[in-house]
């Protein structure tokens, strides 16, 4: 068991590194840098020759050297400084989580809360066309762009209902709005793989006996059906909560929430290279942590894969 | 007054009729067997006594009533809601599959537990004691040890051995047992059977016992129902209608059942030459860094145009040997030589094998014409008027319609489909079948008739068979000679007649001794 944590661990560095060099080698390539983007302003009135001299000043020498103290740094918690700013990556980032570690969390629990409402609902429903409509719902969730999901609900619960102020309000109430938009696209895949999945269990051998036992329907569901269908759905979770970061960038943006998200999609525009570097490799990290936990709980929920670890 | 009593009761399947009005009746204590083939509706009667059926099926008409007088319940139209309370507490269930009957993610103790806590018992502690009990009482070893494991880390025998205890946990006067041993090995089988027969004597427990197996139900029963498409073809107390049937369909059903009716040994002709000779074959896998044989040092011999059977049970390496045989595995070590095989590609036009599954061997997306023709067109024999004349006369040769020509696997019925791979099998013209428990899937009568189909082919084609079995009813009717394997040895090789009647090794005896009596 320990043996497959160290070479999980390992294995999850080595995913973390190429993360970063892929990532690295993308920026470099860029076509336009952020130097052009800050200083090629006529209005600043600097010279070609100038701008070379500035370019100059924050490269360090040759491709490699420079991939090597970058990484050197990473490894060191050194990010370097953004571009734009001025100000140390690693400050901006730390500015940055908090709000998206919250908004990501809760949306992420709301997500789940809603797809084993849908899934539960249809699989305990016993009229047909009832179980058909909770069905269909997560394939809706699924097509609505967040973009447009976040105005609508702007328009409805802050303009026309008025319920949730668009500027100020509670630090709760600030979170109501995003959450939501965040939640329900990504509540789609968790709830269809949870719902085939309990299909998929119903179907086995073993639910009859418990029947057989006098157990109600309720006990069925609960103590045995869900308790067996969570192994599937925990690894879609797991993606999903990965791209809850991608997410937060259009979400964030919307709402105005200074965040990861907007943090990105600032970056982006900026082309500030070292900003962008530490987000992908957060993003990376996430992921990777992610589906080791999930991982580790596998053998824990199934016994059965406790021998084959 | 009867303890359970199914008056004129129907069962419809999205509307179509599966049970047509069936009456039976179950006394106090009493065993009565419900004996039918496959669709026959034996296990649909069973379940909607406690309302276990799916959801598509609904009971529409007749009675059950059920419960000694004075206590007694009529069950029919009973809600789930009511039934609950009957389920598990006076009526048990032995479900079919020990493999796939109980939850992988839950600890025997605690699913022996839940039927308890079901019926409203809460004190923990005397939870584990009475589950700690029914472990001991149906004979597993160290209750405390197996309390605590998974299903998956118990054997077949020992899982059946846990759903027993569930279902007699709370003493219930009846017990639904649905083809308990179907899936379990001839020894553990009937040990299994002898477990459920002590239990029944000490609480005085009544059974309804739905099996395929004639066998089992002559051993174990005091009544026989016999149902044949929904409907009950003849009842009666089990002696008298096994040796007096009334309906045509019994008198043929026990006809078919290898296991009740003693035919002639088949001696082999003598002296004939051998046509597979299996020296010294070994098969290791690598199980961690153990290595584990699979097949231990097998040898034995199989005379041209004779019958020679591999018996054993689940786990003894005859599969393998057989897939060495036919050169689907590798041996490790020893030689296998077929009289005439040609090395490469010509070896599958000489060895042929058929497999035990006549649902999972042939492709569900090509037509019968097709599957048949498949091995001529990949050995490039004949053109296609002369591929299709062979197709229709291999059809001929294994008593298939040539309208099957057309259809797909999933229009033919389990019978029909293992004719055709027997057909596809014999199509590039081999001498030597491999047959993997090729009948074991297969109903008594759907298996007779494969069986004498066989008898038939060998007459005719002279061919050689290697016949794969745990069933050694029927390897007592189709072979000449016998090899008894055991943990990848062979304990006992010799003709039929002599393995059945003089058995000299241990293993062969227990063996014997678990098939049903008439054939002894």
């Amino acid at each position: 068991m320990t043996r497959h944590l160290l070479s999980r661990a390992g294995q999850a560095a080595l995913v973390l590194w190429a993360a970063f060099t892929a990532s690295y080698v993308l920026l470099q390539l860029l076509p336009g840098d952020s130097i052009l983007i800050k200083f090629q302003n006529p209005e600043l009135g600097l010279s070609p020759q100038q701008i070379a001299e500035i370019r100059a000043h924050y490269a360090a020498g040759s491709p490699l050297a420079d991939y090597v103290s970058t990484l050197a740094g990473f490894l060191t918690g050194r990010l370097g400084y953004s571009i734009d700013t001025g100000a140390p990556v690693v400050e901006r980032l730390a500015e940055a989580l908090p709000e998206t570690a919250r908004l990501a969390s809760a949306a992420f629990l709301l997500a789940v809360l809603i797809a084993v409402a849908i899934a539960f609902a249809a699989s305990y429903s016993r009229t047909s066309w009832l179980r058909g409509a909770l069905l269909s719902v997560p394939s809706l969730f699924i097509s609505v762009p967040a973009f447009w999901l976040g105005i609508l609900l702007i328009q409805i619960f802050s303009f026309r209902l008025k319920l949730v102020p668009v500027i100020g309000g509670s630090e709760l109430q600030q979170l109501v709005l995003p959450v939501l938009t965040l939640a329900v696209p990504i509540s789609a895949p968790i709830a269809q793989v949870l719902a085939r999945a309990i299909d998929h269990v119903y179907a086995q051998p073993f639910v009859p006996v418990v029947e057989a036992k006098g157990a109600t329907r309720w006990w069925v569901l609960w103590r045995h059906v869900a308790r067996n269908a969570v192994l599937p759905t925990l690894t879609v979770a797991g993606l999903t909560l990965g791209e809850l970061i991608a997410g937060s960038v259009v979400t964030e943006t919307v709402f105005g929430r200074a965040g990861l998200g907007r943090l990105t999609e600032q970056a982006v525009n900026a082309q500030d290279t070292p900003v962008m570097l530490a987000v992908v490799v957060l993003a990376a990290a996430v992921f990777v942590l992610v589906s080791l936990i999930v991982d580790v709980l596998f053998p824990i929920l199934d016994p059965r894969l406790k021998a084959a670890a | 007054m009867s303890l359970l009593d199914l008056r004129d009761v129907a069962v419809s399947y999205d509307g179509r009729r599966a049970v047509h009005g069936v009456s039976l009746s179950v006394e106090p204590g009493e065993v009565v067997a419900v004996v039918g083939e496959s669709g026959s509706g034996k296990t649909t009667t069973a379940h909607a006594i406690i309302g276990l059926l799916p959801g598509n099926a609904s009971v529409d008409a007749g009675t059950i009533h059920f419960g000694p007088p004075g206590r007694r319940l009529d069950l029919t139209g009973w809600s789930d809601r009511r039934l609950r309370s009957v389920r598990g507490a006076r009526i048990g269930l032995v479900p079919q599959d020990p493999a796939n009957s109980l939850d992988p993610v839950k600890t025997v103790g605690a699913q022996i537990g839940e039927v308890l806590r079901v019926h409203g018992q809460r004190d923990r502690r005397r939870i584990r004691g009475r589950v700690l009990d029914l472990l001991a009482r149906v004979g597993l070893p160290d209750p405390e040890t197996r309390a605590r494991q998974y299903p998956h880390e118990l054997s077949g025998g020992m899982r059946q051995r846990v759903l027993i205890a569930i279902a007699v946990a709370l003493r219930p006067e009846l017990v639904i047992a649905d083809e308990p041993t179907s899936a379990l090995d001839v020894t553990v089988q009937r040990r299994v059977l002898d477990l459920i027969d002590d239990l029944r004597a000490e609480y005085g427990t009544a059974m309804l016992l739905v099996t395929h197996d004639l066998g089992v139900a002559a051993g174990r029963s005091d009544r026989l129902v016999v149902m044949k498409d929904g409907r009950v073809v003849e009842q009666g107390p089990t002696a008298g209608v096994l040796a007096a049937p009334e309906a045509g369909y019994t008198r043929r059903l026990l006809g078919d059942a290898p296991a009740l009716s003693a035919r002639p040994f088949r001696d082999p002709p003598p002296a004939a030459r051998p046509a597979i000779t299996v020296r010294d074959l070994v098969k290791e896998f690598r199980v961690g860094r153990r290595a584990f044989r699979a097949v231990d040092g097998v040898s034995f011999e199989v005379a041209r145009g004779t019958t020679h059977a591999l018996v054993g049970e689940s786990g003894s390496g005859k599969t393998t040997t057989a897939r060495m045989i036919v050169r689907f595995a590798r041996p490790t070590s020893g030689k296998v030589t077929i009289a005439g095989a040609p090395d490469g590609r010509d070896f599958r036009r000489h060895v042929q094998l058929v497999h035990q599954n006549p649902y999972g061997s042939l492709d569900p997306r090509q037509s019968i014409g097709e599957i048949v023709a498949e091995p001529l067109r990949n050995f490039g024999l004949g053109d296609r008027a002369a591929r299709r004349a062979r197709v229709a006369e291999l059809l001929d040769r294994v008593a298939l319609p040539r309208d099957v020509l057309t259809r797909r696997p999933r229009e033919l019925s389990g019978g029909q489909r293992q004719r055709v791979a027997i057909a596809r099998a014999l199509a590039a013209g081999p001498e030597v079948l491999v047959l993997d428990e090729a009948v074991s899937a297969l109903d008594v009568t759907v298996q007779a008739r494969i069986l004498d189909l066989l008898e038939r082919l060998q007459h005719d084609l002279g061919l050689t068979y290697l016949f794969i079995s745990h069933d050694l009813a029927v390897v007592r009717q189709i072979s000449h000679t016998v090899s008894v394997m055991s943990e990848g040895r062979i304990v006992e090789t010799g003709t039929t007649r002599q393995v059945f009647t003089e058995p000299r090794h241990d293993y062969t005896r227990e063996l014997l001794a678990a098939i049903p009596e008439r054939v002894r």
